[in-house]
């Protein structure tokens, strides 16, 4: 198979996951995009929104439509970090000798909603994010090696802030996207209501497997990024530092902190996905520019006025989109 | 890629003409500006002329550098095919194609990239990537067009009043402010009247003129005089020539008359040393220098002269002659040649030495030799930097000298003949010198004209503006009523606040202006302005002038308040009380006299011929104008007053 039915595969293979997601899920095809493009590009998901919106049905149907296996892991206050990595427990074996055996905790899945996760103390938080990135849990001296692909999709709840431990920048960097979910339209709002009040909810059907996820990833990874456009990518990300020349008046105005490396690889790998998503050869400035405000709007820290004055990052980032152009 | 790179051509060249066109704008601008300057300049006389053309040439350079940069600027290909993809949505396809072109082992994946270029490339808009800024284009032009329509025809219309830039630079102290003047000049009735007395005065000077230099000058000034009452050269081309003579003049002062009054005073205290003794012989000489007459000197030393050579003088006569000239000689003699006369006789004897003992001659000697010699390396370079006057002075006190020693020496041989030749050459410095103070008297009458005629330009040339400005328009009346009170007439009008209103009436004076004149002891001619008033027919010198009302013939004793706000500078506070006094010429060993003189339009008695009395006090006003910080306006008054009672 060459390049090019390759990448028609992949497009049809996608569209087949999306619309088997859209099944369930109604509208939110942004919040669809941007969590099928963190899945492909191997990163994982953070999604912000209020309760009720269907952040967690987004991911069962996802994981549903996947063939991939699944776990659920509500994060409370109470919530220790063995409860997610799993611990060793005092079992007999078979010679009638106590031994310890490890039990894995819901984290070793190849899906993992973490709900409100901003719920559960820095300490279990801490456990989560680094197994996040490290793809693998060390329990006591043995280290175990997490699913393929492994795939986090974290929700926290804007509202209730009583009592929650928001994430620290630095943790919130792991995340490759963070995705604001909206509320629905009101002709969305009626097609929810028709698919979920019937006697029996729409029938998922599994479009591909764990090799098949893999296989697409690693396409996705191939696709070339021509200088110009990586420049472009570039440019955005150093604007968003408040001492850069290039940064706009209201980056320097409201940020402490821009965006890291890691920001910068977030996009590029993004854009990949996405490029490849719409069956394009190479990335454009149009999927760095489509990725940029969902892969950076986590990593650019307010400085005091930006927070006073409640200047969301987002407006920060349209800025920023606004004057730095694709052709420089 | 070729289609790619044809649409990518196409913008390339959209831009580097939009930015050729820009660059013109810009560069053109900036030719223009330094154009504009440079016109300024030469029109300012900072500049040669050449210097228009040359800015222009620099200004139309700078366009095409402007024009030409913009279009053969580079521009890279990718960025111009990322406009492409930016404008027509293509997703970078192009721009990217580009790149990967670029690549020596493109990948399969860009090689599909390629082909997926190729087929939205017809998409592209080159005219939407790069659209013609028309608006910007029109503006610039409008500004461009303005500014050289502005400035391009300022070449030839905008005129600066050459006579004051260029007086500046030439004579600073003392220059009047001129005029914008443009055209041929446009003189009244009483202003030509002005330039006719100033031709009838430089003509004067240039008939008597000796000196070469002077003539030459003088010959410029007036060819100068009659093409502006010709009406043959425009203000500017005056206040040019006007400022060249006026450099000139200081040039020729620096360079011939300095040190000359001294070098003519040395020479009175000299003969007047001299005059202790009763030598009869050179007493006409002395007689001469004592008054300064170098002429008469030099006319008496060459009579001693032919006396000698004709062999009609006695050996005693020329004993006493060449002791006389000795004497003379030894008083006009200067530090400057006595320390070289010292150091020349210490390095002979010296030298003497050196050659009657020479290798017993010490190093001690040697020593003093050298320095002397080096004495007289630094007096000979001295001498070099004399004023020519001094040096004529040291040259005559030589002939002198040599000629009195020659007399002595030669009387046993009878060698008259060189020592008239000595004598002559004395009388020849002594003609050289006083043709040199006659020079430096004409310049300097010659500079005072220039003064008059640079005030008369400038004041047709407020005329010519429509009379504006304050100074224009009282300048103006003011002149009107000096004239009218010059002529004799009594003005009906004493000029409101014009002067000092406020005095008490004389005591009914005949409204006569007296002056008096006072000659120094000893028969020196020297005259000495005592007082200069306006007061009652006793010729009392009161300062100031009542307060007269129109065809009233008193006038008042007091000093008045007032004060005139042309003029320049503080009022004068005269919160000092005045006295009557009477200054009388001393009586001394020589001719003295003392005169009453009455104005020219008065009748009565008069001790001296008017022509005489006027020659006599004009060189003494002019003398005080030099003097004296006046303003160069109100000069101008003073000299026309003088040439208004002229002798006709």
């Amino acid at each position: 198979m060459d390049v090019k039915e390759r990448v028609a595969h992949f497009k049809r293979a996608t569209d087949r996951l999306k619309n088997e997601v859209g099944k369930i899920i109604v509208g939110q095809h942004d919040i669809v995009d941007g969590v099928v493009t963190v899945l492909l590009a191997g990163g994982h998901a953070l999604l912000e929104g209020v309760p009720g919106l269907g952040k967690t049905r987004l991911v069962r149907t996802l994981a549903d439509a996947l063939d991939l296996e699944f776990s659920r892991v509500q994060f409370t206050p109470d919530l220790m970090p063995s409860d997610i990595t799993g611990t060793k427990v005092a079992i007999q074996n078979e010679a009638g000798h106590t031994v310890l055996d490890f039990q894995k905790g819901p984290i070793f899945a190849n899906i993992i909603l973490a709900d409100e996760i901003n719920r559960a103390t820095p300490r279990t938080q801490s456990a989560m994010l680094e197994a996040m990135q490290e793809r693998s849990v060390t329990v006591g001296r043995q280290t175990y090696e997490l699913a393929h692909p492994f795939f986090v999709l974290a929700t926290q709840n804007p509202l209730e802030m009583d009592g929650t431990y928001p994430l620290p920048e630095a943790q919130l960097d792991r995340f490759l996207f963070k995705l604001h979910v909206a509320y629905p339209s009101a002709d969305e709002l009626h097609t929810i209501l028709d698919r979920t009040t019937a006697w029996e909810p729409p029938k998922i059907e599994q479009v591909m497997d764990q090799q098949g996820v893999m296989e697409l990833r690693h396409l996705a990874m191939d696709v070339p990024v021509a200088r110009h456009v990586q420049d472009y990518a570039v440019r955005i990300v150093m604007a968003t530092h408040p001492e850069s020349k290039s940064a706009p008046e209201v980056a320097r105005r409201y940020i402490r902190i821009g965006a890291s490396p890691r920001g910068a690889q977030a996009i590029i790998v993004a854009s990949k996905v996405r490029a490849i998503l719409e069956g394009r050869f190479a990335v454009s400035a149009q999927d760095v520019r489509t990725v940029a405000r969902p892969a950076l709007r986590h990593r650019i820290i307010r400085n005091f006025e930006g927070e006073a004055e409640n200047v969301s990052t987002d407006s920060i980032l349209d800025d920023i989109l606004r004057v730095i152009k694709e052709s420089g | 890629m070729k289609r790619i790179e044809k649409q990518v051509a196409r913008v390339r060249w959209r831009h580097r003409w939009q930015l050729a066109l820009r660059r013109l704008l810009v560069f053109g601008g900036a030719g223009l500006l330094l154009f504009g300057i440079l016109v300024l300049l030469v029109k300012a006389r900072a500049l040669p002329t050449d210097w228009t053309y040359i800015g222009g040439a620099v200004a139309a350079a700078l366009a095409a550098v402007g024009a030409i940069s913009g279009l053969v600027r580079r521009l890279d290909d990718v960025r111009l095919a990322a406009e492409l993809d930016a404008v027509g949505g293509l997703h970078s396809r192009l721009g990217t194609a580009l790149a990967f072109a670029r690549e020596p082992n493109p990948t399969p994946m860009q090689l599909a990239a390629i082909d997926d270029a190729l087929t939205v490339v017809d998409r592209a808009q080159p005219s939407a990537a790069a659209p013609w800024q028309w608006a910007t284009f029109a503006i610039g032009g409008a500004v461009a067009a303005i500014a050289i329509a502005i400035s391009v025809p300022s070449v030839f219309v905008l005129s600066f009043p050459v006579g004051r830039t260029a007086a500046i630079g030439v004579a600073p102290v003392g220059s009047a402010p001129a005029a914008f003047v443009r055209g041929k000049i446009g003189l009244d009735e009483a202003e030509t009247e002005h330039l006719e007395v100033l031709e009838e005065a430089v003509e004067k000077h240039r008939a008597a003129a000796v000196d070469a230099e002077v003539k030459g000058f003088l010959d410029a000034l007036d060819a100068l005089v009659k093409a502006l009452k010709e009406g043959e050269i425009t203000a500017d081309e005056a206040f040019a020539k006007l400022a060249a003579l006026e450099k000139a003049q200081e040039a020729w002062s620096e360079q011939h008359a300095e040190d000359l009054e001294h070098v003519r005073q040395a020479l009175k205290e000299a003969a007047e040393k001299r005059r202790r003794g009763h030598q009869e012989d050179a007493e006409a000489l002395l007689e001469a220098l004592r008054k300064q007459a170098l002429e008469e000197a030099a006319k008496s030393v060459e009579s001693a002269a032919d006396k000698l050579e004709r062999g009609e003088m006695s050996t005693r006569e020329r004993q006493r002659l060449a002791r006389d000239l000795q004497h003379l000689a030894k008083s006009l003699e200067s530090d400057r040649q006595k320390r070289e006369r010292e150091a020349r006789r210490d390095r002979d004897r010296l030298k003497k030495k050196q050659e009657r003992e020479k290798d017993r001659f010490s190093k001690r000697d040697r020593d003093r030799l050298k320095k002397k010699e080096r004495d007289l390396e630094q007096l000979r370079r001295e001498q070099e930097q004399l004023s020519e006057a001094r040096r004529q002075l040291e040259r005559l006190q030589r002939d002198l000298d040599d000629a009195a020693a020659e007399m002595l020496k030669r009387m046993m041989e009878n060698g008259e003949q060189m020592t008239a030749e000595q004598l002559r050459r004395a009388a020849e410095m002594l003609r050289r010198m006083q043709e040199q103070a006659q020079g430096r008297q004409q310049m300097r009458a010659a500079s005072g004209r220039m003064g008059d005629l640079r005030e008369l330009l400038r004041r047709a040339g407020q005329r010519k503006r429509g009379g504006q400005g304050k100074d224009g328009e009282g300048g103006q009346s003011a002149m009107e009523r000096f004239y009218a009170r010059a002529g004799g007439q009594k003005p009906g009008d004493n000029g409101g606040k014009d002067g000092q209103g406020q005095g008490e009436e004389g005591q009914g004076g005949q409204g006569k202006e007296g002056m008096m004149l006072g000659e120094g002891k000893g028969g020196q001619d020297k005259l000495t302005l005592v007082a200069l008033g306006q007061g009652p027919g006793q010729g009392t010198p009161m300062p100031g002038r009542g307060g007269q009302q129109a065809g009233s013939p008193q006038e008042g004793e007091g000093v008045g308040e007032g004060h005139d706000s042309r003029l320049l500078g503080e009022r004068t506070h005269m919160d000092v009380k005045t006295k009557d006094d009477f200054v009388a010429g001393q009586q001394g060993a020589g001719e003295s006299a003392s005169r009453v003189v009455y104005s020219a339009a008065s009748r009565g008695f008069a001790s001296a011929a008017y022509r005489d009395v006027h020659q006599d006090y004009s060189e003494v006003v002019e003398d005080d104008l030099d003097r004296q910080k006046i303003p160069p306006g109100q000069r101008t008054y003073v000299r026309r007053y003088f040439d208004l009672i002229r002798p006709r």
